[in-house]
């Protein structure tokens, strides 16, 4: 199966510092894949070249085999969702509103949303638990509200490929939850899923495969597992790191301890 | 009340209360006309209920004076309420207005320029003209100058705008201590907004501009929505930020350049028409930039009917009117806000 | 049979009457002054509201009191007293004169008024417009009179050097007051200065052109900012006492009352040539 997205050789510099120093990446359809590193690894700087918001100086970024570059704006943004950690949505919009410029790129500026349009919209709601906030405005929702709907924008894209830079940040344990089961539903719709993941054992928890950028390099990709118990992880994260195997085997506790 | 129905309830009185003010404009005056009978002489004049009841004197100043002066009050309202509300998208906060284009001072400088060679006074439309002219080369200087360096960012662009502003203001006071005194005068008049002495030209100016101008901004209400969700939000949605950014730029002041032109300065209307709407229709460019033209429509007529009925040695400068009541609102709406924190 | 021909000698010499503007609306000061000289009292319907203030308006208490007093140049208000012409200033805007235009009036412009031979020419073009050109061609005469006289009286007398002051603007050439400085047998130092109209003057240069005299505006409080400026009240003619304060409604006279307000400031500069402030009724 080939790639949907893939990074060859990316290198992105962000005004004089070089960010990103010859990624290699990967994404296949239907796949979750958590980005973790060390603070300055380049984690958004990766994701937002991925969404082609960053030209690369150098290398390439593929998606469904074509060079972002040749890919018309509206085009590239039908099919990559970027959900960013920040969000400056006005507090006046409502949330159902906000969720329903996602529909942007399919529709353009004038024509009107079709049926097919408000069901993306009313589906992004529900799979996000937002449906009963649609018409609250953004400035009355708490910050994980906030950032269910901004999730939920992303959703309504129908995108192949859904870029999330730190999504759970604001969301308590229950909504944390949900959140990665809605991206595994997601998956099963073939889209491709890579996730910033600040919080090594929820990444672990939830990463079919995890990739480790260091210094702008992917360090180690592989198993959550794999990346975590290797040389480059502790060398990345500068502490100790154990995974213990819990119940019956397929999980693990991890345990982080300073390094002497 | 829903949503909805509270945003049809607003539209509806705002579809009902312009005619009616339209009327009481056109009624009311130093000579005072019968609405009845103006509403008759307008039907006269289509061919249909017969002959009109007004004397000559009060045809001529109904249709000579009255009528092309209230539509540019329209007008000037109703371009500076939409350029209001698309600014205030363009940089995401409810206190932009069209004072920050810098087409005002370069208005402004134009028209004294005018003043000042005598054109004013010998040549017929070139004040308005003039200004226009110095409008629309303040945003070229904006435009050159903030891409200088690249693409400019927001605040780029805004501060370039102060720039080009206070350069603008400097060559005016320069050129207003050199001139004759009575000419002072005449641009002071202009400077502080009045549409006294202005006819069919004028409208023709100022309706050449605002309209095509407001129906563009219009059709950009969506791109303005996914813009006012920040910019990286919106490039991600495929959005061409810069040049969308660019263009509402160029299209607020191709609209309130030449509404500065005509009427002079005439501040608060565009930041009082969208902010006193958007809580009652909600913040989506669709709804709020029809909302605001008619709001603004409304506000800069009945302020200029108060200009011509409450001065008298001189009309009230319209700016005046309309800084008087905007202005404690303004800083009512402040309040407000800093209170909810 | 005679009687016939001489009515109808009569109504012919009435026609060119006929076609001659009625009513007449002034929105000029100078104009105001003008029009009471020349038209009967049912033929001015409208005056500026400076016309009855005395300290502006040379005929201040002999307008007549049919005429409405206009506050402002207000259209609507002209508009609905039906004047056949109106009479405005040459600074009048050209897009409210378009206006006028629309409405339906003629209008003539006062123009030329900052020499004294273009006031006397707008003043015989403005009793053209009106249609009393014989009232008109006598206040010429008066005008043209005392002018001639005060010009004989100060032949040869040297001429001192006035400088307008009008915190801070002077008159230089081109100006009415200019003109009337030169009449009243001085010369314009704005003039000498190369300055055109009423244009801000430095307190620096004036103190440097060291005038005969300064010529002041009473009442407007400039002699005494004049008394109290570090420099300017160091000057000969502040110290000597030479400071000509000129009531208002003289030193703007624009209308045929200019010819008096030179005879006035001549008074002031030549008292021995010029002893009486006005001009005497019979003129030689």
């Amino acid at each position: 199966m080939s790639a949907v997205l893939e990074a060859r050789g990316l290198v992105v510099d962000r005004g004089r510092r070089n960010v990103l120093r010859g990624v290699d990446l990967a994404l296949q359809p239907g796949e979750g894949l958590a980005l973790v590193g060390p603070n300055a690894a380049g984690k958004s700087t990766l994701v937002r070249a991925l969404a082609g918001l960053l030209p690369p100086a150098r290398g390439l970024i593929l998606l469904e085999g074509r060079p972002l570059a040749s890919w018309p704006r509206s085009g590239l943004a039908q099919r990559v969702a970027l959900v960013a950690a920040e969000d400056e949505a006005p507090d006046r919009i409502a949330v159902e509103d906000r969720v329903a410029l996602g529909r942007y790129p399919h529709r353009g500026a004038l024509a009107p949303l079709t049926a097919e349009d408000r069901a993306a919209v009313a589906r992004a709601l529900r799979q996000t638990e937002t449906l009963h906030l649609a018409r609250r405005p953004l400035g009355t929702l708490s910050a994980g509200e906030r950032q269910r709907a901004a999730l939920a924008r992303g959703l309504a894209q129908e995108p192949v490929v859904l870029l999330l830079d730190e999504p759970a940040t604001h969301l308590d344990v229950r909504h944390q939850l949900h959140l990665f089961r809605v991206l595994d539903d997601v998956r099963q719709c073939g889209v491709a899923v890579l996730a910033v993941i600040h919080d090594l054992p929820r990444a672990a928890a939830w990463a079919p495969r995890m990739a480790l950028l260091d210094e702008g390099r992917i360090a180690a990709e592989g198993s959550p597992a794999e990346v975590l118990e290797g040389p480059a992880a502790e060398r990345a994260f500068g502490v100790a790191i154990r995974g213990v195997p819990v119940g019956d085997g397929k999980e693990r506790l991890w345990r982080f301890e300073e390094r002497a | 009340m829903s949503e909805r129905d509270r945003r049809l309830l607003v539209f509806a009185a705002l579809a009902v209360a312009l005619p009616l003010v339209l009327l009481a404009a056109l009624s009311l005056g130093s000579v005072p006309l019968p609405a009845g009978s103006v509403v008759r002489s307008g039907l006269a004049r289509l061919g249909a209920y017969g002959p009109t009841p007004l004397p000559e004197m009060g045809e001529v100043i109904l249709w000579s004076v009255r009528l092309p002066r209230v539509l540019i009050a329209a007008l000037v309202g109703g371009g500076l309420a939409v350029v209001g509300a698309a600014l205030q998208s363009l940089f995401r906060n409810p206190l932009a207005d069209a004072g920050l284009l810098g087409v005002g001072p370069g208005a402004a400088l134009g028209a004294v320029l005018a003043v000042n060679l005598g054109w004013a006074q010998q040549r017929f439309l070139a004040m308005p003209l003039a200004a226009c002219a110095g409008a629309l080369l303040a945003l070229l200087l904006i435009y050159v100058i903030a891409h200088a360096g690249g693409r400019p960012t927001l605040s780029g662009l805004l501060l370039t705008g102060l720039a080009v502003s206070a350069l603008a203001a400097a060559g005016t006071s320069v050129l207003l201590v050199a001139v004759e005194e009575f000419r002072v005068r005449t641009v002071l008049f202009w400077l502080a907004g009045g549409l006294e002495g202005r006819g069919y030209e004028h409208l023709a100016l100022a309706a050449g501009f605002v309209l095509p101008g407001a129906a563009a901004l219009l059709v950009l209400a969506r791109p303005l929505d996914v813009l006012s969700l920040g910019e990286e939000e919106s490039a991600a949605l495929g959005l061409p930020v810069h040049g969308v950014r660019i263009l509402v730029f160029g299209l607020c002041a191709l609209v309130a350049g030449p509404v500065t032109a005509v009427a002079g300065s005439v501040p608060f209307v565009g930041l009082v028409a969208p902010h006193a709407l958007r809580p009652l229709v909600g913040p989506l460019g669709r709804h709020l930039l029809p909302a605001s033209f008619l709001a603004g429509a409304v506000l800069v007529v009945v302020a200029d009917l108060a200009a011509r009925s409450f001065g008298e040695y001189v009309e009230l400068p319209l700016g005046s009117v309309t800084a008087f009541v905007g202005a404690p609102y303004f800083l009512l709406a402040l309040r407000g806000q800093e209170g909810r924190g | 049979m005679r009687g016939l021909l001489l009515a109808l000698l009569l109504a012919a010499q009435a026609v060119p009457a006929a076609e001659a503007p009625l009513r007449v609306a002034s929105l000029n000061l100078t104009a105001d002054e003008l029009l009471v000289e020349l038209l009967p009292a049912d033929r001015l319907v409208a005056v500026t509201r400076w016309a009855d203030d005395a300290s502006m308006s040379n005929v201040a208490g002999r307008v007549p009191a049919t005429a409405v007093r206009l506050p402002r140049a207000d259209l609507e208000r002209i508009i609905a007293l039906r004047p056949d012409l109106v009479v405005v200033s040459e600074y009048t805007d050209a897009d409210f004169l378009r206006l006028v235009e629309k409405s339906g009036l003629r209008y003539h412009r006062m123009s030329g008024l900052e020499t004294l031979a273009g006031i006397r020419a707008a003043i015989v073009q403005l009793g053209r417009a009106v249609g009393t050109p014989d009232a008109a061609a006598r206040l010429a005469a008066r005008f043209d009179a005392v002018l001639a006289e005060l010009a004989r009286r100060v032949e040869g007398d040297p001429r001192p050097r006035v400088l307008y002051w009008g915190d801070p603007h002077t008159a230089g050439a081109g100006t009415a007051i200019g003109s009337l400085v030169e009449a009243a047998g001085a010369t314009n130092v704005g003039r000498e200065m190369g300055l055109r109209g009423i244009v801000p003057l430095a307190g620096e240069k004036a103190f440097t052109a060291d005038p005969d005299a300064f010529l002041v505006t009473l009442g407007s409080g400039a002699s005494v900012a004049l008394r109290r400026h570090p420099l300017l009240s160091r000057t000969r003619a502040v110290r000597e006492g030479h400071v000509v304060e000129m009531p208002n409604h003289l030193l703007v006279a624009l209308s045929d009352r200019a010819a008096d307000a030179a005879w006035w400031l001549a008074s002031r500069l030549h008292p021995a040539r010029v002893p009486e402030a006005a001009p005497p009724p019979k003129l030689p």
